[in-house]
């Protein structure tokens, strides 16, 4: 195994798309260095990407949005005043990742990457409509987070392709988010089912909305059917009897140890409602 | 021998709850655990685990192992040294046929299939990996539904006795009411934070193992008799043990393959199973199912209680879980049967789990009576008082002591068991929570396996008390020396307690809930014989105030002898040491029970434990939100440790009832969840109110100090408790653990 630290994303995709047997980004570890260990991946080239400037940084953009840097742990995210303010839901999605010890390390860029269907922090950003920049060897590239995981375990990045920042859009007033995830034990467990709500009010009525959905699906699953169900509304019952039903219907999970598809799908719809609730009261005022 | 004997006073030391010695040395890293063991010239052994569970194993890369850098040998059975013993012989009570690369079958995912040998553990491992097995497989049978049931054959240890007591057709045919209900509970691994470890090293024909053991003495004379040496050339040193529940009391193949190998290359050997290999060849909880039958007359009086069991082993050994022996001993019952079946599958052979039988089988058990209580109407802890057993069922034996009305009413009264209503569904909280209290019967054995130990009473007026058994971490190092202070007339802080080593006076087992009562009375007979001796060397000296006092008792108190009753004469320790030559006066100490006072008496711990659940009426989202165990286990030596021993058990009963269970590829044999993050055991976070009540109870037959023991209790009424409140709660009555969502959402 070759271990390369590059000083830029360019050097990093040079290096990646020269590369010819097994090729692992290395940022927070706390998925990568765990796999090297178990023998369940065996990089010939692992690529560190934390040496590179500015990887740790979270910076507003012009916009009023932010550029969050693909080294930046879930601690310092849960820490920054700012992006907790805008993006609640968002970083709370990615406080959920691990332990107290995990959360010291583990980003959202490798949370994405990682490309596990019950990723916690890709639902929040999905529904928040953030993006990720990419650098590759034909320069850099923006794709919608939503389209970056295309199946367990795979991305839509291209050989040579490094993603180089998470970029969230400007939050904008009378906005709220919020995600809610669903495990049988109290804390420690992977998602069983995961519901991230964003949406804007115009007085009490939601003039938009993206609902996201994990751990139901092969991929995060943002789901139009249910933002239309909220849409226009006030969050009244019958609303969220719609989300909840459009929710459920989207749902295309498996079976596994943690929870049967049936199950699943149930769970899908009562998430959403509730992450919704949380994300029009945030939109009226209430603190994350 | 008279059938009762003398209460021994409560010492000063006895009954305070002492924080445990070796706290700060375990915090600070200080306490060496075997794998902290690395003498010099050490090699790495790393195991391979089959990953199909029926076959053979066709071809080992072993070229590309051997040359892998750092790999010192390759062991496969093609080229394993010969052992001196059988390994399908069982050398002691508690021993196990042992897979030791014999041959080329699998008979269970994940038993060992080669042994590499490196300079460096990282190096053993990547060469175990380079092995690269090829297998022939064969069909497997994992699930308790996979084979043919059987009835066992009697025959001590892992093949349990079932019992008829009276007329269960009659017992059937009186019944006004009656249910016939089935429950299911799953296969469970030990899984002690420290996995299995051993650290061999030979010099000649001795041998000196660093091995976490509950029955150091035990596992010497095993292991001698693998390697064809007198039990006596075997050391074994066990300090501190990470927790063993069971499965660090029988000797494992791996230990033995480590040992083989230390022999072979003549240097010393470590190998530590990972947290994946304690899914393999350490014992497991076998999976069950439990069918119950009960029948009540008009009065809400139990006219039979038919408990059958059914239990899973594996192909080439007998550890059958004893669960309905749980129904034997509780309640008073017309007439009384449990059956013991079982069923022969492709996993490893099971062993004895924290409250063995008792967990599992009060689990079917303690859920049944709840059913059979709701059926007749009746309050469930109503409908136990009245069939509380005054005497042990069947059998008639009063027993030794039986505090466990106590226990009920005590728990009752600090839960606020007082207007629950009766029907499921009536309760809930103010967020809209569906709430449901539920009970159970907690009841244990309280065995004592034979132990020795040495009290030595220096002429600076300490002492040193010696076992050989290990601390489990439950704290047998505080509480012993405990014992023993109080038995010597001492502070605590002037007893020295030496423990954990083959060489000590044999310790016994630390197991079946009886290391406090069995050690604990030897250290105190070794601390009496000293303080006898003592009298006689005051009594007959004539410069001592004691001189003359002839057949007088003597009491030793803060390090001075007394004459019974006269507290005017008295004189310290060290001043009768000092003239009588200065020399350390060592007394010996017996733990055992006389066999007349088994036959005589029933013993067994008791206790009730009271749930409360709250659950999400939409997600089903189950929480055990209290949990109070009150629990009559004799004298309490340290209620510190013992309740911390009592929540850990009710605890690991959450556990059982909500989370544990391992699941198998149903093609391969695999145990797919072989880790912490696909095995559950609850979190901090779980666990939410829990509280312990140690109930007074005297009891004048188990042994001398009046101990039973707290070690497994604690699960047994715990997992009934939670599985009845969940039914209180939502009407549904699962009767399969663990509950999980699943099972509330489509019931």
């Amino acid at each position: 195994m070759r271990y390369h630290s590059p000083s830029t994303f360019e050097d990093a995709a040079r290096i990646a798309a020269a590369a010819q047997g097994v090729t692992r980004f290395l940022a927070g570890g706390t998925d990568v260095l765990v796999q090297l260990r178990s023998g369940h991946v065996l990089p010939d080239d692992l690529i560190d990407l934390k040496k590179i400037p500015g990887t740790y940084d979270i910076a507003q953009t012009e916009d009023g949005g932010w550029r969050i840097g693909i080294a930046v742990p879930g601690a310092a995210l849960g820490a920054h005043a700012g992006l907790c303010k805008d993006w609640p839901g968002v970083v709370e999605g990615m406080e959920l990742v691990g332990s107290t010890q995990v959360q010291g390390r583990a980003t959202l860029a490798g949370n994405l990457c990682n490309g596990s269907p019950a990723a916690d922090s890709v639902p929040g950003l999905v529904a928040a409509g953030a993006t990720v920049e990419i650098t590759g060897p034909e320069g850099t590239r923006s794709l919608p987070v939503a389209e970056v995981p295309v199946g367990p375990g795979k991305t839509a990045l291209t050989a040579g392709e490094v993603i180089s920042a998470i970029v969230l859009p400007p939050r904008g007033d009378k906005a709220g988010d919020a995600y809610l995830r669903f495990i049988p034990r109290t804390e420690m467990d992977i998602a069983v089912v995961g519901a991230a709500v964003s949406l804007r009010l115009d007085g009490d009525t939601i003039a938009e909305a993206r609902v996201a959905l994990g751990a139901v699906a092969p991929t995060v699953l943002l789901v139009a059917e249910a933002a239309e169900a909220i849409v226009g509304t006030t969050l009244d019952d019958s609303a969220m009897d719609a989300l909840a039903a459009a929710a459920s219907a989207a749902c295309n999970p498996i079976d596994d140890k943690r929870g049967t598809a049936a199950f699943r799908i149930e769970v899908a719809g009562v998430m959403a409602k509730r992450a919704a609730r949380i994300a029009y009261d945030r939109a009226k005022g209430a603190s994350a | 021998m008279p059938d009762t004997v003398q209460p021994i006073r409560f010492g000063s030391n006895s009954g305070q709850p002492v924080s445990r010695r070796d706290g700060i040395a375990k915090v600070t890293g200080a306490a060496t655990f075997s794998a902290d063991n690395s003498p010099a010239n050490l090699l790495h052994a790393v195991y391979l685990p089959a990953t199909i569970a029926r076959g053979r194993v066709t071809h080992f890369d072993t070229a590309a192992a051997q040359a892998h850098p750092g790999v010192t040998h390759v062991i496969t059975p093609a080229n394993r040294p010969d052992v001196q013993g059988d390994p399908e012989a069982k050398p002691t009570l508690f021993s196990f046929r042992v897979e030791i690369l014999q041959d080329d079958s699998v008979r269970y995912a994940g038993q060992p299939i080669a042994l590499v040998l490196g300079e460096t553990l990282e190096a053993a491992t990547e060469g175990a990996r380079l092995l690269a097995p090829q297998y022939a497989a064969e069909p497997v049978a994992t699930d308790l539904d996979d084979g043919a049931p059987f009835d066992i054959e009697p025959g001590g240890f892992g093949r349990p006795q079932g019992m008829v007591h009276g007329d269960i057709d009659a017992g059937h045919a009186a019944a006004r009411q009656a249910i016939d209900v089935t429950y299911e509970t799953p296969a469970q691994y030990h899984n002690a934070m420290e996995t299995h470890a051993i650290v061999a090293e030979w010099d000649g024909d001795r041998l000196t193992l660093d091995v976490p053991s509950q029955a150091l003495n035990m596992s010497c004379a095993a292991y001698a008799y693998f390697f064809g040496i007198p039990a006596e050339n075997v050391t074994v040193r066990s300090p501190y043990l990470g927790g063993g529940f069971g499965s660090k009391a029988i000797p494992i193949g791996p230990n033995i393959l480590a040992i083989l190998a230390a022999r072979m290359t003549g240097r010393p050997v470590k190998l530590m199973l990972t947290r994946q290999q304690m899914f393999g060849p350490t014992g497991h909880r076998p999976a069950t199912r439990q069918r119950l039958r009960m029948g009540i007359d008009a009065t809400g009086a139990l006219t039979a209680l038919d408990h059958e069991s059914l239990s899973a082993s594996s192909r080439f050994d007998d550890f059958f879980e004893p669960a309905s022996n749980a129904s034997q001993g509780l309640y008073a019952a017309g007439a009384l049967r449990s059956v013991h079946k079982g069923v022969r599958l492709d996993i490893g052979t099971p062993g004895p789990m924290r409250a063995p039988g008792e967990a599992s089988g009060a689990a079917a058990l303690e859920c049944a009576m709840d059913e059979m209580a709701h059926a007749a109407g009746m309050d469930p802890l109503e409908f136990r008082l009245r069939n509380y057993a005054e005497t042990e069922p069947g059998t008639g034996k009063p027993f030794s002591s039986k505090a466990l009305r106590d226990c009920y009413l005590q728990g009752a009264e600090r839960f606020g068991w007082d207007g629950r209503p009766l029907d499921p569904g009536q309760m809930r909280d103010e967020a809209g929570l569906l709430v449901g209290w539920g009970m159970g019967t907690a009841l244990f054995p309280c065995p004592m396996f034979a132990a020795e130990a040495r009290a030595t009473l220096r002429p600076d007026g300490t002492a040193l008390v010696e076992t050989s058994a290990a601390d489990m971490g439950q704290g047998a190092w505080t509480s012993l020396a405990q014992i023993a202070a109080d038995s010597l007339g001492l502070p605590l802080d002037k007893v020295a307690f030496n423990a954990g080593h083959s060489s000590l006076p044999d310790g016994g087992v630390a197991g079946g809930s009886g290391h406090t009562a069995t050690a604990g009375t030897a250290l105190h007979e070794a601390g009496c014989d000293v303080i006898r001796q003592l009298g006689e060397i005051a009594a007959t000296d004539p410069a001592s105030p004691l001189h003359g006092a002839g057949n007088a008792r003597f009491v030793a108190r803060d390090g001075h002898l007394f004459i019974e009753g006269d507290d005017s004469r008295s004189e310290p320790f060290t001043d009768i040491l000092a003239r009588a030559g200065g020399a350390a006066l060592t007394g010996s100490g017996k733990g055992v029970r006389p066999p007349e006072v088994g036959q005589e008496f029933a013993m067994s711990s008791h206790g009730a434990v009271f749930a409360e659940v709250r659950i999400d009426p939409e997600l089903c989202q189950m929480r055990v939100t209290r949990l109070v165990g009150a629990f009559a286990a004799g004298r309490i030596i340290n209620p510190k440790l013992a309740e911390s021993q009592l929540m850990g058990g009710m605890i690991w009963g959450t556990s059982f009832a909500l989370h544990e269970k391992v699941t198998h590829d149903r093609t391969t044999g695999r145990i797919v969840n072989a880790d912490l993050a696909g095995y559950h055991v609850p979190v901090n976070a779980d666990v939410l109110g829990l509280e312990v009540i140690t109930v007074h109870e005297d009891d004048l037959h188990v042994n001398v100090l009046g101990v039973k023991g707290v070690g497994e209790i604690g699960i047994v009424g715990t997992v009934g408790a939670i599985g009845n409140a969940i039914w209180h709660a939502t009407g549904k009555r699962i009767r399969r653990f663990p509950i999980r969502i699943e099972d509330l959402l489509t019931a």
